[in-house]
C-alpha cells in the first residue's frame, strides 16, 4: 500500500510562500483562503509551530477593512469567505483575542437578507456557502445571536432538493461542496432534523465511483476535494459507514506527488494546496494514523475547536 | 530597479495601452484565448482566419517568462494609461528590439503583434505577454483605486479603506490636489482600461470586477453601457467558461437593467441571450455548474412563455448530452416552474420586472396559449416517456435515473392529487396526441405507479441481462437502486397521505423490500453497507 508522505507534505506547504511565479501572482486574490489551506494541513500534519503565528497575524491584520470584513489579500476588497478564512487561521494561533469580535459580527450580520440567506458581499451575490461562512465565523467568535438563526436555517432548508441534497440557492441543483456548507451550518445551528438523513446519505454514497474516490455530482469524475466535502457531510449525518472508507483511502493516497509532495485532484495530476488540504482532511476524517483529527463542520482541528469553546490546552 | 526590469514594465505599459486600442478598434470582440508565440505567429501570415483560432487551447502556465520581477517598487507605473497609438510609439521607442512596421499595420491598429492578434472580434494573447500585461494592470489598478478613494470618499461612506490603500495614499500624497483636479471621467476611463486587462488575464479578480460594478453604477441608465459590460463578461467566459465572479458579475449587470425598469420585450431578448450563451458554454464545458446555475438563475425572471419555449429547446440538447445531469436539472426547474400555479402552495410571486398589466398578460398568455391547453399530465407523460426511451438507447447513464426518480417522486408526491382526468381540459384541434390521452385516461391506467416503474425496472435488467459491459452493469445498478427509490417513495406517500392501503402495490412490502434488498446486493455488491443500511431503515407500515 502506498505511504503517507507527511514530511513531504509539510515542506511542500512550507515552500508555497515563497512562489512568485506568474500562476502564483495570479492567485494573489484569494491568498487568505489559500493560508488557512495550508496552515491547517500543516496543523493536522503536526507541524504548525514551523511557522510565524505573529507574522501571519499581522499580515491578516492588514486584510481587515473599516468596515470590519477582510479581503483575500492586502488591497482587496472584502468578502465573508474571506473574513472566515482569517478568523480560521487565527483560531489556529490561538489569537482570536487580537479580533474586535462585534466589528465583525457587525459586518457579517448585514450582510443578511430578509429571506434569511446571506450575500457574499456589499454587491449582493447569494449562495448557501456564504451562509456556512456566516454561521461558522460568528460561532466561532461567539457571535451567533448577532443573525437571525431562524431564517438562516430556513433559507437553507428552501435549498433542499428532492434527491435529499442542497445547491447553491433555491431550485439549484445538489453538490457536494454545497451539500457540505449547509450540513455544517444546519449542524452548528441544531437544525439538523432537517435534513433526512438516510436520503440525502443514499446521494452521497452514490458519490464514490468503483475506483474508490469521490465526486461531487452525478457523472463526475472522482476528486480528492470531495474526499472532505462528502465525508464530512456523511460524518456530521453518521452516515460514513455506509461507503467503502479503505478505497477511498487509497484513492488519496495514490494521488500524492511521491517524490515533491502536495496532493492533487486526481492520480498524476499536478498538486496544488488546495487538495493538498482536502486530501489530508479526508485522511483525517478516516482516522488516518499519525494525523490530528478534524472536525467536521468547522474544518478545524478538533484540539482547537475544544480549545476556542472550553479553553483546553493543547 | 536594474535596466532589464525596467523594459518589462514599460513592456507591460505597451501592452496594457495595445490591449486598449485593440478594443476601441473592435469594441464587439467576443472571444478570447491565450496562445504559444508560435500560434500567434501563424494567426498574422494567415491573415483573418475563417474560423476560431481558439481550438487547441493552450494554459497560461505552459509558457511562462522566467523573470517574474517584483514590481512593487517602481514609482507611477501605468498611473497614466496611454489612450493614443501616438503615445504608444513614443512608448515602444524606449525599449529596444521590437521593430515597428508601420506599412504591415497600414489598415489595422497599431500594436505589438508578438503579443495580440485581433480579427472578426476574436482576441488572441500570447502566453508571454500575460505576465507584464497583468503587472502593469494591477499597478495601474492600485494607482487608479487609490486616486478614486480620494475622489469619491465623501461620495461613498462605505467604501472602505483597507490599509494597503492607506499606504498607497500617503506614498502619492504630494499628488492630491492633482488627483483633485484630474478629471474624473479620465480616471474612470483609465480605471475600465485596467480592469477589464485584470479580468481578462484573471477572471476571478473580484476586487476588479467590484471596481466596474462600481463605475458601471454611475452610468447604469446608459444601456449600451450595460450591454458592453455584458460582452465583456461573455469574452472572459469565452476562455474561462466556470469563472464564478465572471456569472455574478452578468447576474448584476441584468438586475441593473431591470431596476432601471426595461420593458418585457427587452427582458425577454436578454433572457434569451442569456440562455443561449450558457447553451454554448455548456457544449464545451460539461457539466459546468456556474454555468447551469445562472440559466436556472434566469427561469425566475421569464415569462411562462418563454419558460415553455426552453422546455421544448432543451430536449434536443439533453438528448445529445444524456450524461449531463445539469441539463436535466434545469428541465426539473423548469417543469415545475410551469406547473407552479397548479401546485398549492408554491404560487411564489416571480421577480419580472413588468407592470401589473404586463404581469397579468404574462399569467393569461400562459393559461391560454399553454397550461390549459397542454394539460399537466401529458405534460408529465411526454417527459417520462421520453426519459424511458433514452434510458433503453443510452445504458448506464446515471443523469437520466436521477431525472427518472424526481418525475416518480414529484408526480407521486406533488402532483398526481392535484390533477385529474376530469378537471383535464381537451386539447385544442383535438389531434392525435389529444386522442391518445383521452384513451389512456378512460382506460382509468396510471402511467406511472410503483406497479408500471416495477415493471419497467424488471425489463431494463432483463434487456441487458446477458451484456456484461461496464454500462450494462451499471444500468442494472441503478435500474435496481431506482426500484428502491420507487419503494421508499411509495411508502412516504402512503405515511404522508395516511393511507390505510396503497392501492397502487400490488404486493405486500415486506416481500417488496426482501426482493429489492437481494436486487441489489446482487447487482451493486460494491455498495452493500449502503443498501443494507437504507433498507434496515424502510419501515413497514402496521395497519
Amino acid at each position: 500500500m502506498t505511504t503517507f508522505q507527511l514530511e513531504k507534505h509539510v515542506n511542500y506547504i512550507k515552500s508555497l510562500d515563497k512562489k512568485t511565479d506568474f500562476d502564483s501572482v495570479v492567485m494573489e486574490h484569494l491568498r487568505m483562503s489559500g493560508a488557512y489551506w495550508g496552515l491547517t494541513a500543516l496543523d493536522l500534519m503536526h507541524s504548525l509551530n514551523d511557522m510565524n503565528g505573529e507574522e501571519i497575524a499581522a499580515w491578516i491584520l492588514k486584510c481587515q477593512h473599516d468596515c470590519g470584513g477582510f479581503g483575500g489579500n492586502i488591497g482587496h476588497d472584502p468578502h465573508i469567505l474571506y473574513t472566515l478564512s482569517a478568523v480560521q487561521i487565527l483560531a489556529l494561533f490561538n489569537k482570536l483575542h487580537i479580533l474586535d469580535a462585534d466589528k465583525i459580527a457587525r459586518y457579517i450580520s448585514g450582510l443578511q437578507r430578509e429571506d434569511g440567506s446571506f450575500a457574499g458581499d456589499e454587491w449582493g451575490e447569494i449562495d448557501t456557502r456564504f451562509t456556512y461562512t456566516a454561521v461558522l465565523c460568528l460561532s466561532l467568535l461567539k457571535r451567533l445571536d448577532s443573525i437571525n438563526v431562524e431564517k438562516a436555517a430556513d433559507f437553507i432548508v428552501r435549498c433542499r432538493n428532492f434527491d435529499g441534497g442542497f445547491g447553491c440557492t433555491p431550485g439549484a441543483e445538489s453538490h457536494a461542496g454545497q451539500i457540505f456548507c449547509c450540513v455544517a451550518a444546519l449542524a452548528i445551528l441544531g437544525a439538523l432534523h432537517h435534513v433526512d438523513r438516510d436520503l440525502l446519505g443514499w446521494w452521497l454514497c452514490e458519490r464514490q465511483v468503483k475506483a474508490g474516490g469521490l465526486n461531487g455530482r452525478p457523472e463526475k469524475l472522482p476528486d480528492v476535494c470531495y474526499s472532505w466535502w462528502v465525508l464530512s457531510s456523511l460524518v456530521i449525518i453518521d452516515r460514513a459507514h455506509w461507503i467503502n472508507k479503505e478505497k477511498l483511502r487509497d484513492f488519496i493516497l495514490n494521488c500524492q506527488d511521491q517524490e515533491r509532495g502536495g496532493i492533487s485532484d486526481a492520480p498524476d495530476d499536478a498538486v496544488d494546496v488546495f487538495h493538498t488540504f482536502f486530501g489530508v482532511g479526508g485522511l483525517s476524517l478516516l482516522e488516518y494514523p499519525g494525523l490530528k483529527s478534524i472536525d467536521p463542520a468547522y474544518a478545524l482541528p478538533v484540539d482547537v475547536v475544544d480549545r476556542v469553546f472550553y479553553g483546553q490546552k493543547n | 530597479m536594474d535596466g532589464s526590469e525596467d523594459d518589462n514594465a514599460t513592456r507591460g505599459r505597451i501592452l496594457l495601452a495595445d490591449l486598449d486600442l485593440i478594443f476601441i478598434n473592435d469594441p464587439l470582440i467576443d472571444e478570447l484565448g491565450y496562445v504559444h508565440p508560435s500560434q500567434l505567429v501563424s494567426l498574422h501570415s494567415d491573415g483573418a482566419a475563417s474560423k476560431s483560432p481558439f481550438s487547441e487551447k493552450t494554459p497560461r502556465s505552459s509558457f511562462i517568462p522566467s523573470d517574474s520581477s517584483n514590481s512593487g517598487d517602481e514609482p507611477h507605473a501605468g498611473a497614466d494609461c496611454p489612450r493614443k497609438s501616438e503615445h504608444r510609439v513614443g512608448l515602444m521607442e524606449e525599449l529596444d528590439g521590437i521593430s515597428f512596421d508601420e506599412g504591415q499595420v497600414q489598415n489595422a491598429v497599431l500594436y505589438d503583434r508578438t503579443a495580440f492578434w485581433s480579427a472578426e472580434h476574436k482576441l488572441a494573447i500570447s502566453v508571454p505577454a500575460l505576465a507584464p500585461l497583468y503587472k502593469s494592470a494591477r499597478e495601474a489598478f492600485t494607482l487608479g483605486s487609490a486616486e478614486y478613494k480620494n475622489l469619491y470618499k465623501a461620495e461613498e461612506a462605505t467604501f472602505s479603506n483597507a490599509s494597503g490603500a492607506l499606504e498607497a495614499d500617503n506614498q502619492h500624497h504630494g499628488n492630491g490636489s492633482l488627483m483633485l483636479n484630474k478629471d474624473k471621467r479620465a480616471l474612470e476611463d483609465s480605471l475600465m482600461t485596467c480592469t477589464r486587462a485584470l479580468v481578462l488575464v484573471n477572471c476571478d479578480h473580484a476586487t476588479a470586477w467590484n471596481m466596474r460594478k462600481r463605475l458601471v453604477s454611475k452610468r447604469a441608465n446608459d444601456w449600451d453601457f450595460l450591454v458592453a459590460e455584458l460582452r465583456l463578461a461573455g469574452v472572459v467566459l469565452s476562455c474561462a467558461h466556470k469563472s464564478e465572479e465572471t456569472w455574478a458579475h452578468r447576474r448584476w449587470v441584468i438586475l441593473q437593467m431591470i431596476n432601471n425598469g426595461l420593458s418585457r420585450m427587452k427582458l425577454d431578448v436578454i433572457l434569451e441571450n442569456e440562455s443561449k450563451l450558457v447553451e454554448s458554454v455548456a457544449e464545451r464545458s460539461p457539466m459546468n455548474y456556474r454555468a447551469w446555475r445562472h440559466r436556472c438563475w434566469l427561469v425566475a425572471q421569464m415569462s411562462f412563455l418563454q419558460i415553455a419555449i426552453e422546455l421544448h429547446r432543451t430536449k434536443l440538447w439533453a438528448s445529445f448530452h444524456v450524461s449531463d445531469n445539469c441539463c436535466f436539472h434545469y428541465r426539473r426547474t423548469l417543469l415545475t416552474q410551469l406547473l407552479q400555479p397548479k401546485v398549492p402552495g408554491k404560487a411564489e410571486s416571480r421577480e419580472v420586472a413588468a407592470t401589473a398589466d404586463e404581469k397579468e398578460m404574462d399569467m393569461r398568455g400562459l393559461r391560454v396559449a399553454l397550461f390549459d391547453g397542454f394539460e399537466t399530465r401529458a405534460l408529465w407523460q411526454e417527459e417520462v416517456d421520453w426519459t424511458k426511451k433514452l434510458i433503453n438507447r443510452y445504458l448506464g447513464r446515471e443523469a437520466l435515473w436521477l431525472h427518472l426518480r424526481f418525475l416518480f417522486y414529484y408526480w407521486m408526491l406533488h402532483i398526481k392529487r392535484a390533477v385529474s382526468c376530469s378537471q383535464r381540459v381537451s386539447l385544442s384541434g383535438g389531434n392525435e396526441v389529444s386522442e391518445e390521452i383521452d384513451r389512456k385516461c378512460e382506460s382509468k391506467s396510471t402511467f406511472l405507479s410503483a406497479d408500471t416503474e416495477r415493471e419497467f425496472v424488471s425489463v431494463c435488467i432483463a434487456a441487458c441481462n446477458s451484456n456484461l459491459t461496464e454500462e450494462a452493469n451499471k444500468q442494472r445498478e441503478l435500474a435496481a437502486s431506482y426500484k428502491l427509490w420507487v419503494l421508499m417513495k411509495g411508502l412516504k406517500q402512503q405515511k404522508e397521505e395516511s393511507l390505510p392501503e396503497d392501492t397502487s402495490l400490488s404486493i405486500p412490502v415486506s416481500d417488496e423490500r426482501e426482493s429489492t434488498r437481494m436486487l441489489l446486493n446482487d447487482v451493486a455488491p460494491h455498495r452493500s453497507h449502503l443498501w443494507e443500511g437504507i433498507i434496515s431503515g424502510v419501515s413497514i407500515p402496521q395497519f
